[in-house]
């Protein structure tokens, strides 16, 4: 007793500074000591800023691309966005598809005497298996023509060069009675909703990047937008007609309708 | 200077007190360092707090803004044109086979039938049911055909025999066609 009476200065001192270090600061700054109240430590406000601050750097970072990236489909013409949709449509449109089609058939066979006529339109469920890679979805067309020769010539071409993109695979010609009969198959092109989200997300799990709008720009960044290939494909588009690669030589002898004898 | 206490008690004062005081001193700092220490910590973590708290509320403000941005149209725009990337690789232009067929058949030669079938490698095949009025007008087609070599690869005779009503010889020929039947300017 009589040396906590001589030393009680010190020992008073000494243990404040000791609970202050063991009771507040240590356990403040990383959990450790004796901490008698459950509260965020600084070593958890650090992680927490870190993360806050890559989430901050990359949502600037973002948010240039996001203004960068619309800058550039304003700059495209108003009209861009039509001619891409009839060409890759956002959906099947299969009515408007078989409408289009029919027309194209009419179209095809004016100015010749007889007309053409499609029949059996069939249109095969979309399947995975036949998608093209990474990109859209693909559906399978199926119909017939009846028509002459030049007729169903010039159906082809339209088909080819039709502003909704058709990819023709199969093709079968045999002459039936007067006429011609051309079976086609085609595949026809849709952006499956899919496609227009994939990507690598930006923002990783418990992020603060995790708002809707954010996820958005994470994904269009995992996506390269390329405005220079978006202009360059609408060009090409616009630029569609028909263009022979076989050109037969000039001054040789042409067959006008070589499934009939010409003797 | 002149002084009441004596010399010898002023030193051992002295000798005593001089070293508990400074255990003392040292106590103190080291007390105040603590308490410095602990407002340290206090206002580093209030510092992070709001520095966080900016930052999160800079980054709704952007989510904000660029909610406002036509984004969905930007993401739909970039689909379709990377998918019109990939169909213009695949695109095929059959209608070159009416071409090579009105300029490389055979007068004698008349066509039955016509299939053409794009595969999965790329390779567009194309067979040909004809009838000829003879085997060296059979010989002078596939010559004919292979001549044109923008678009043919290869021909192959499948087989061929005699028709017992027409008299001519049926057959039929496996043409190979080139890539260049999926190619055009506007894939170049």
């Amino acid at each position: 007793m009589n040396f906590i009476k001589t030393n009680l200065k010190y020992i008073t001192v000494y243990g404040l500074a000791f609970i202050i270090l063991y009771v507040v600061v240590w356990p403040m700054w990383s959990g450790g000591g004796l901490a008698l109240f459950s509260f965020e430590t600084i070593k958890d406000k650090e992680a927490r800023s870190v993360t806050a601050t890559n989430d901050f750097n990359n949502a600037e970072t973002l948010k240039q691309k996001a203004e960068a990236m619309q800058k550039a489909y304003n700059s495209l013409d108003p009209s861009a966005t039509t001619t891409i949709n009839q060409a890759v449509p956002v959906d099947h449109d299969t009515p408007r598809l078989i409408n289009d089609l029919s027309d194209l058939i009419s179209k095809a066979s004016n100015g010749s005497e007889e007309s053409a006529r499609m029949s059996q339109t069939r249109f095969d469920k979309y399947d995975p298996n036949r998608e093209i890679k990474g990109s859209s979805g693909t559906f399978q067309i199926a119909f017939s023509v009846k028509g002459s020769y030049s007729t169903i010539k010039e159906a082809v071409k339209m088909l080819e060069t039709n502003r909704r993109i058709f990819n023709i695979t199969q093709l079968s010609l045999q002459p039936k009675d007067s006429y011609l009969e051309l079976s086609i198959t085609m595949n026809a092109f849709y952006l499956k909703d899919g496609d227009a989200k994939s990507g690598s997300a930006g923002a990783g799990a418990g992020s603060l990047l995790n708002s809707p709008v954010m996820k958005e720009i994470s994904l269009l960044a995992g996506q390269n937008v390329d405005f220079n290939i978006i202009k360059s494909n609408i060009e090409k588009l616009n630029k569609m007609s028909y263009n022979p690669v076989f050109v037969p030589a000039q001054g040789s002898a042409i067959r006008p309708n070589p499934f009939i004898n010409k003797q | 200077m002149p002084t009441f206490v004596p010399s010898n008690v002023y030193e051992e004062r002295t000798k005593k007190v001089l070293p508990s005081d400074l255990v003392l001193n040292i106590g103190i700092i080291i007390l105040v360092i603590s308490i410095l220490s602990a407002g340290g910590v206090y206002a580093y973590g209030r510092y992070l707090d709001n520095k966080t708290d900016q930052q999160i509320a800079s980054i709704d403000s952007n989510a904000a803004y660029l909610s406002k941005l036509n984004l969905k149209a930007i993401r739909t725009i970039n689909g379709q044109s990377q998918a019109l990337s990939d169909i213009f690789n695949s695109h095929a232009y059959p209608s070159n086979i009416f071409n090579l067929l009105e300029s490389r058949t055979n007068d004698q030669v008349t066509w039955n039938k016509m299939d053409m079938t794009k595969k999965d490698t790329g390779t567009t095949i194309l067979n040909l049911s004809g009838s000829a009025s003879s085997n060296g007008v059979i010989v002078q087609q596939v010559d004919a055909l292979k001549s044109a070599t923008d678009i043919v690869k290869a021909v192959t005779l499948i087989k061929s025999g005699m028709n017992d009503q027409s008299l001519n010889i049926d057959f039929d020929l496996e043409v190979q066609l080139n890539p260049t039947i999926s190619a055009s300017s506007i894939t170049k």
